[in-house]
């Protein structure tokens, strides 16, 4: 409570300013009893017909005091009419005495009778108007009152009409122009039971009325204050315990003024804010002269949050003791969220041009939007057929994406559709909603929809077009459900600038992508458009451009056969991107191809290849490797140019770095360049490899590790082995160019072979070709395959040129394996014709010079062969046979 | 010529030297044949063939080579054939019988050193 300070008015006309200051304890007991005797000395003092004023410094606690004041006035109201009553007894016999004592008090007393005729004045209170008490009886005492001197004599009418003790206030205007405030109070003078008249005293309340005046003034300016600035203004004790709030407080949490107001506002504060409370703060004991700082969400009437800047300060008294807290409480969402938002478009544009592939760019725009500025975002992109295709979803909760996604599905938008994804596109206008259950309606006429919508308890909502180089390439859509957020006016600003943004990152991307095409094609047309088809080998290979650049590279991989059988493969990397590279690319691969089929070998391949290389005006460093597999011994011999070297897997699950010293083509002149010869055993893989697969983590020793790994993964594959390499190694697309070629050898599987073709000369070639497979599961060396080979070839010739004449017919070949050996049936359906030209008889005796057991079964149904090639005492490994000879 | 096989002609000191690389077989065989004409024409006293880089040839290859040594010696020519090194190989020019008709080496320089012993100018 805040100190009085009592003034006590002695004369009328004459209030000094003499006030003495009391401080009042704190401690409510203590207070009471101060009050008590404060009510007790006031009313003594007024039953005295001492005017007794408050007056109050400070604007609050008016009301305490104004209370106190009043109660004082009527415990002393109560026993002056009382007094007065008993005086007024005496007074009657004493009129002398009852005017002697009026004229010692302000003002003085009177006595008049009930029509309103004065009968008795003070002669002090007659002189303030320059009269003598005479003046003034009857009526004249109205010509005091000036214009308001029959609204006095109203006043007076009335209260005496009641017969109890009166009192009003009216004013008055000395004769020396100065104006008071008098109090009449009257009592009515009773004589034998019957009032005969009233009496009473004038009090000159001109200063207590002026301190009231003031006071009131005071405090409904605070109050005005308080209420007209946009803050939250509280108050609360030294406990934190909650006295006031101003307007805003009650129009914010649409609470009113009735009831208990503390503890209302710690339950709006967000649960993730609790800790920056006011409350929370006071809590961790602050220091002595701490101001409280902190910011908080704070929830709405309508259920939003908005952010808020809290700050108290403290009243304390002369020891420096809390009394009180003052606080405030400033709206600062509309800066948090212009911070964030401006945060948010920075990080978006960062994001968005992190990559150049549509899909992820789509992707990383709907993750970075939840849940920074909303709940849901949807990316979508406009298809050529007006078709919109949902590119992303994102929220929290990947069950209700899964439900949301197949929903989607289920109902494809298009341009023209009802949805609002549509109607932005279509409009090219941002659109603001808030969902409701017709506004859904509006939305789709999908039942699962709108029940999902429901579901998922989606709030309001945000469309933005994704437009770039004037063309609708998609929208965007962003929701607030669960987190209670709404969208407002500036949202749609915020929405619109990331839509925008988004739609320049998703169209470099396109852009990219279309040329990233074309230089595939281009990069597609140097490289070899099949992989041999050779027995007992399977074939892989991956060309993966770069990521980081749209123009061609320079890796390229070769795989070819040459027409005895052995297998070319090379690998390499011209040094530089673009036309330039891929032309040299383009030389280098040919003339290894060129230098290959004049049966060269890989050395000198590489030696011819660097003095086409020197013809070029294009001189450029090329790394490569060149090398020949046969693949009947099961061999490889290779040559290299500073090219990261093949690795060969085993199917023990070792794998073997195949080092081989040699310069890049392009740096020298003269090059010799070393060769060597492994053996590729069965189930072996070997692998050739460009930079761009190791380096991809820039750790070459990590990446060849990690490679080392992938070709042990793969070895026991029977196909796709490089596909699978790549994927191992790459977790993402590389920045570099990419090419893996692998050559796995197969242990062909002893299955029995059967072949049915058109009994025509072609056919030969490929009865050569499976049977070829067969010998190399059968392990025969490449005299034996090429024994069996002709002896078959025979048997397949007499079918193609003489069983069926000018008529069609088919062939049918079949060979298995059993304890006597190879056996190999050549069988067809038409009629045997014993050779007569000149050289033909020559087939069955060769077939049995080649060492093979010759059964011909003839008959009107056809003519069978069977050859029979016996079981050698120790057939040798396929990987020990001959050396490749050239 | 096709993808199975191809076949080139060409002279080594005057001396024509028909290579065939690849596969030989009925489907081809002609092709190898339409060389011969050509070969023969050049009339320095030996044709040169070289069978080391086919990968298979059968009776077919034999009777052709048998035809164009018949041709050639009419012509006081003769046939220096290079044939892979392989006993199957061998073992089928036996059968075919025309050993004796023909020169036959296992490498290409051995049966230039034999042609240019015999070759002659044409009459």
């Amino acid at each position: 409570m805040e100190p009085f300070a009592w003034r006590r008015a002695r004369s009328a006309g004459d209030v000094k300013q003499k006030a003495e200051a009391l401080r009042v304890a704190p401690s409510p007991v203590r207070l009471f009893a101060r009050m008590r005797r404060l009510l007790a000395i006031s009313a003594a003092l007024i039953a005295a017909g001492i005017v007794v004023v408050a007056v109050v410094p400070a604007p609050y606690k008016l009301v305490t005091s104004i209370l106190v004041l009043l109660a004082a006035n009527l415990v002393a109201l109560t026993s002056i009419a009382r007094a007065r009553t008993r005086a007024f007894r005496g007074l009657a016999q004493s009129r002398a005495e009852y005017l002697a004592t009026g004229d010692s008090i302000p003002f003085g007393v009177w006595a008049g009778l009930p029509t309103g005729e004065l009968t008795e004045v003070s002669a002090s209170y007659a002189a303030l108007f320059g009269k003598t008490p005479d003046d003034l009886r009857g009526f004249g005492w109205t010509s005091t009152y000036g214009a308001s001197a029959d609204r006095v004599l109203n006043q007076y009418l009335k209260r005496t009409k009641s017969g109890n003790p009166f009192e009003f206030e009216s004013e008055i205007a000395a004769s020396d122009g100065r104006r008071y405030t008098i109090l009449t109070r009257g009592a009515p003078v009773i004589r034998d039971g019957a009032i005969t008249g009233w009496a009473g005293i004038n009090l000159d309340i001109t200063e207590r009325t002026r301190t009231q005046r003031d006071a009131i003034t005071a405090e409904s300016r605070y109050r005005y204050l308080a209420d007209s600035i946009p803050q939250i203004v509280w108050i609360c004790n030294s406990a934190g315990v909650v006295e006031y709030f101003n307007d805003r407080w009650f129009e914010f949490s649409g609470t009113d003024r009735e009831g208990v107001i503390s503890g209302r506002f710690s339950e709006r504060i967000h649960p993730d804010d609790v800790n920056n409370s006011f409350l929370s703060w006071l809590h961790t004991s602050p220091p002595p002269g701490a101001e409280y700082e902190r910011e908080y969400r704070l929830r709405r009437a309508d259920g939003a949050y908005r952010w808020f800047l809290g700050r108290a300060i403290a009243q304390r008294d002369v020891d420096g003791k809390i009394l009180r807290w003052f606080g405030t409480s400033t709206d600062i969402d509309e800066q948090k969220r212009a911070l964030a938002q401006l945060r948010f478009l920075a990080e978006a544009t960062d994001t968005l041009g992190a990559s150049l592939d549509v899909t992820t760019t789509c992707r990383s725009l709907a993750r970075l939007a939840v849940p920074s500025i909303a709940d849901w975002c949807g990316v979508f992109l406009l298809g050529e057929d007006d078709s919109i295709v949902t590119m992303a979803l994102e929220h929290e909760d990947p069950e209700q994406v899964e439900i949301l996604s197949s929903i989607e599905r289920r109902h494809p938008r298009t341009l023209d559709s009802k949805s609002k994804v549509s109607e932005t596109m279509r409009t090219r206008t941002p659109i603001l909603i808030t969902y409701s259950p017709e506004v859904v309606r509006e939305i789709t006429a999908s039942e699962e929809y709108a029940a999902a919508i429901a579901t998922f308890g989606w709030r309001s909502a945000i469309y933005a077009p994704m437009i770039a180089g004037g063309r609708t390439i998609g929208a965007i859509c962003l929701i607030y459900a669960n987190s209670g957020r709404r969208y407002e006016a500036d949202d749609v600003l915020v929405a619109q600038e990331l839509a925008r943004r988004a739609a320049s990152a998703i169209e470099n991307a396109l852009a990219f992508d279309r040329e990233h095409r074309v230089a595939d094609a281009l990069q597609a047309a140097f490289l070899p458009p099949t992989l041999p088809r050779v027995p007992g080998l399977s074939f892989d290979a991956v060309y993966r451009p770069g990521m980081l650049d749209a123009s061609i590279g320079g890796d390229w991989y070769d795989a070819f056969q040459l027409n005895d059988g052995r297998i070319v493969l090379s690998i390499g990397d011209v040094a530089g991107r673009g036309l330039k590279a891929a032309v040299v690319m383009g030389k280098v691969r040919e003339a290894f191809r060129a230098f290959a089929l004049q049966d060269l070998a890989p050395d000198e391949i590489l030696m011819a290849a660097e003095r086409v290389l020197r013809l070029s005006e294009n001189t450029t460093m090329v790394t490569a490797v060149v090398g020949i597999l046969d693949p009947i011994g099961g061999s490889f011999t290779f040559a290299s140019a500073g090219h990261p070297p093949p690795l060969l897997a085993h199917a023990d699950g070792t794998v073997e770095t195949l080092d081989l010293e040699g310069i890049p083509l392009g740096l020298f002149d003269e090059h010799e360049p070393k060769m060597r010869t492994v053996a590729i055993e069965d189930d072996a893989l070997l692998v050739l490899y460009t930079d761009g697969l190791i380096e991809y983590g820039r750790d070459v020793i990590e990446g060849i590790a990690k490679l080392k790994e992938a070709a042990i993964s793969v070895v026991s594959r029977r196909a796709n082995q490089a596909h699978a390499i790549e994927s191992h190694v790459l977790a993402s697309p590389a920045n570099d160019d990419v090419a893996i070629l692998t050559v796995a050898r197969l242990r062909v599987r002893r299955e029995p072979l059967e072949i049915e073709l058109p009994a025509l000369p072609e056919s030969a070639r490929l009865v050569r070709a499976g049977l070829e497979r067969y010998a190399v599961a059968y392990g025969l060396d490449r005299d034996e395959h090429f024994a069996l080979e002709v002896a078959v070839g025979e048997a397949v010739a007499n079918v193609i040129e003489h069983a069926y004449g000018i008529d069609s017919g088919r062939l049918h070949v079949r060979a298995e394996e059993n304890e006597a050996g190879l056996h190999v049936i050549v069988r067809d359906t038409g009629h045997w014709r014993p050779e007569r030209e000149e050289g033909r008889g020559r087939g069955l005796p060769l077939m049995k010079a080649l060492g093979t057991e010759v059964d011909v079964d003839t008959g009107p149904s056809g003519t069978t062969v069977r050859l029979t090639f016996p079981r050698k005492a120790q057939a040798a490994p396929a990987r020990e046979t001959l050396e490749t000879t050239r | 010529m096709t993808d199975q096989a191809r076949f080139e002609l060409h002279l080594n000191d005057e001396i024509p030297i028909i290579e065939a690389f690849g596969e030989l077989d009925m489907s081809n065989v002609h092709g190898f044949e339409a060389l011969f004409g050509e070969a023969a024409g050049h009339n320095k006293g030996v044709v040169v063939v070289s069978l080391a880089n086919v990968r298979y040839f059968d009776s077919r290859t034999i009777h052709a080579l048998g035809s164009l040594a018949s041709r050639l010696a009419k012509n006081r020519q003769k046939l220096a054939v290079v044939i892979p090194n392989l006993p199957s190989a061998r073992v089928i020019l036996e059968m075919s019988g025309l050993k004796s008709r023909l020169d036959v080496f296992d490498h290409l320089e051995d049966a230039m050193v034999f042609a240019r012993a015999n070759k002659t100018e044409p009459r």
